[in-house]
C-alpha cells in the first residue's frame, strides 16, 4: 500500500516537473490529450475554412521584422484585455492582421493601415497615441510636469536655506539668553533664600 | 495666510481629483462612435444563399445592419424582435443580417429553424466587422437613406427602440 502511494507520489511529482515520458503510462495519457487537443484543432479550422477565406491559419505573428507584426504590435485587441493584435490569438485579433498583411501587399503605408483601424475604432485602437493635435499634450505634460515639479522644488530648497540659519541663530540666541536669565534669576533666588 | 501656496497645492490636486473622477466614470472598454453620422462603409458581400449584396443598391431607404452569431444567445434573443420589426415595416426599410465570426453553414441551419425575412450577408475574415469598428456582438447599425450611419446600437437592440429610430428616421428624414 505504502509503496502504491509512493509510486503516485512519484509519477505525480515526475509529471509535474516534465519527466513523466519516461513512463509509458503517462506517456499514454499525455498522447491521448495531445491528439484530442489536435482533433479539436483540425475540427476547428475545418468549421473555420469555408470557401475562399484565409481561415484556416491559427498563428500568432511572432516575426519582429515583419511589417505586419510591427504594425499588429500597435494596434490593439478590441476583443481582449489589453493585447495587441499581433499577439492575440483570438479570431478578431487574427482577422485584423490579415488586413493588415492585406494593405501592406496592396501597398498601403503605415499611416494609412493605422488610419483605416482609426476610422472605425477611433484613437482608442492605436497603443501609442498619436503626435497632433490635443494628442501632443500626452507627451508633452509628462516632461512639463517633471521640469515643473523641479523648478518648484529647487525654489523650495532656496527659500529654506535662506530661511533656515537666521531662524535658528535667532531661536538659538533667544534660548541662550532665557536660559542665562531664567538660570541666574533661579541662582541668586537660591543664594537669597539661603541667606534668609 | 499664504494664499499663493495654498492655490499651488489646491490647483494640482483638484486637477487630480477631476482626472480621476472622469477616469472612473469612464468604461475603459467601452468604444468610442466613430461612425455615427459618416457615410456607412460600402458592403459587398454575398448572402448566405450565394447572391451578391451591395450596400450602395439600398440608397433612397434606411438600412438596419445586424451583426449577430448563433454563439451569441442576446443575438439570438433580440432576433425575433428584429424580424417583427422588418415585417411591420415592410418594403420602407431595408434590414441585413451579417454574421460574424462563424460558418456560413451554421448560421444558415439555424436560420431555417426561424423566422427570417431578411437578407443575411456571410462577412469572410470579418473585414466588414472592421470596417465598422465592430468589437462583439450583437450591434446594430441604423443608416439613414442617404447612407449616413445615424445610430450604433451595441447589445441587445429594443424593438421599442427600434421602432422609435426608425419612424424618427422615416418621418424626419436624416436627423
Amino acid at each position: 500500500m505504502m509503496f502504491f502511494a509512493f509510486r503516485f507520489i512519484v509519477l505525480s511529482y515526475a509529471a509535474v516537473i516534465g519527466t513523466a515520458e519516461f513512463n509509458p503510462r503517462s506517456e499514454a495519457i499525455i498522447n491521448r490529450v495531445i491528439k484530442q487537443v489536435e482533433a479539436k484543432q483540425i475540427a476547428d479550422r475545418k468549421i473555420k475554412a469555408h470557401e475562399g477565406q484565409e481561415h484556416t491559419s491559427t498563428t500568432v505573428y511572432e516575426d519582429p521584422n515583419d511589417p505586419a507584426y510591427k504594425i499588429g504590435k500597435e494596434l490593439r485587441c478590441p476583443v481582449c484585455q489589453g493585447m495587441t493584435i499581433a499577439d492575440s490569438p483570438v479570431d478578431m485579433a487574427q482577422d485584423m492582421m490579415r488586413v493588415v498583411r492585406k494593405m501592406l501587399r496592396e501597398g498601403h503605408t503605415e499611416e494609412e493601415i493605422f488610419a483605416h483601424f482609426t476610422r472605425s475604432y477611433g484613437d482608442w485602437i492605436l497603443l501609442r497615441p498619436r503626435t497632433h493635435g490635443v494628442a501632443w499634450l500626452v507627451w508633452l505634460m509628462p516632461p512639463l510636469m517633471v521640469l515643473l515639479a523641479g523648478i518648484l522644488f529647487s525654489l523650495y530648497l532656496r527659500g529654506q536655506n535662506s530661511k533656515t540659519p537666521s531662524k535658528s541663530s535667532e531661536s538659538a540666541d533667544h534660548h541662550t539668553d532665557s536660559t542665562k536669565t531664567s538660570g541666574h534669576d533661579a541662582y541668586t533666588q537660591a543664594i537669597d533664600d539661603e541667606l534668609i | 495666510m499664504n494664499w499663493g501656496r495654498i492655490a499651488l497645492f489646491l490647483v494640482p490636486v483638484a486637477a487630480l481629483l477631476w482626472m480621476l473622477g472622469t477616469g472612473f466614470g469612464n468604461d475603459p472598454h467601452a468604444l468610442p462612435e466613430m461612425l455615427e453620422g459618416k457615410p456607412a462603409p460600402a458592403i459587398h458581400l454575398k448572402t448566405l444563399e450565394g447572391k451578391t449584396f451591395r450596400l450602395e443598391d439600398y440608397k433612397g431607404k434606411p438600412v438596419v445592419l445586424n451583426f449577430w452569431a448563433t454563439f451569441c444567445e442576446p443575438c439570438k434573443a433580440e432576433h425575433v424582435s428584429i424580424q417583427r420589426t422588418a415585417q411591420a415595416f415592410g418594403e420602407r426599410v431595408q434590414f441585413v443580417g451579417i454574421v460574424y465570426q462563424e460558418p456560413p453553414e451554421v448560421a444558415a441551419a439555424y436560420l431555417k429553424r426561424t423566422l427570417n425575412t431578411f437578407p443575411q450577408l456571410d462577412d469572410p475574415s470579418s473585414e466588414r466587422a472592421i470596417a465598422y469598428g465592430v468589437s462583439g456582438v450583437p450591434e446594430t447599425f441604423i443608416i439613414s437613406a442617404e447612407g449616413i450611419v445615424v445610430r450604433r446600437i451595441i447589445s441587445i437592440v429594443n424593438a421599442q427602440r427600434l421602432r422609435q429610430e426608425l419612424n424618427e428616421l422615416l418621418d424626419g428624414g436624416q436627423r
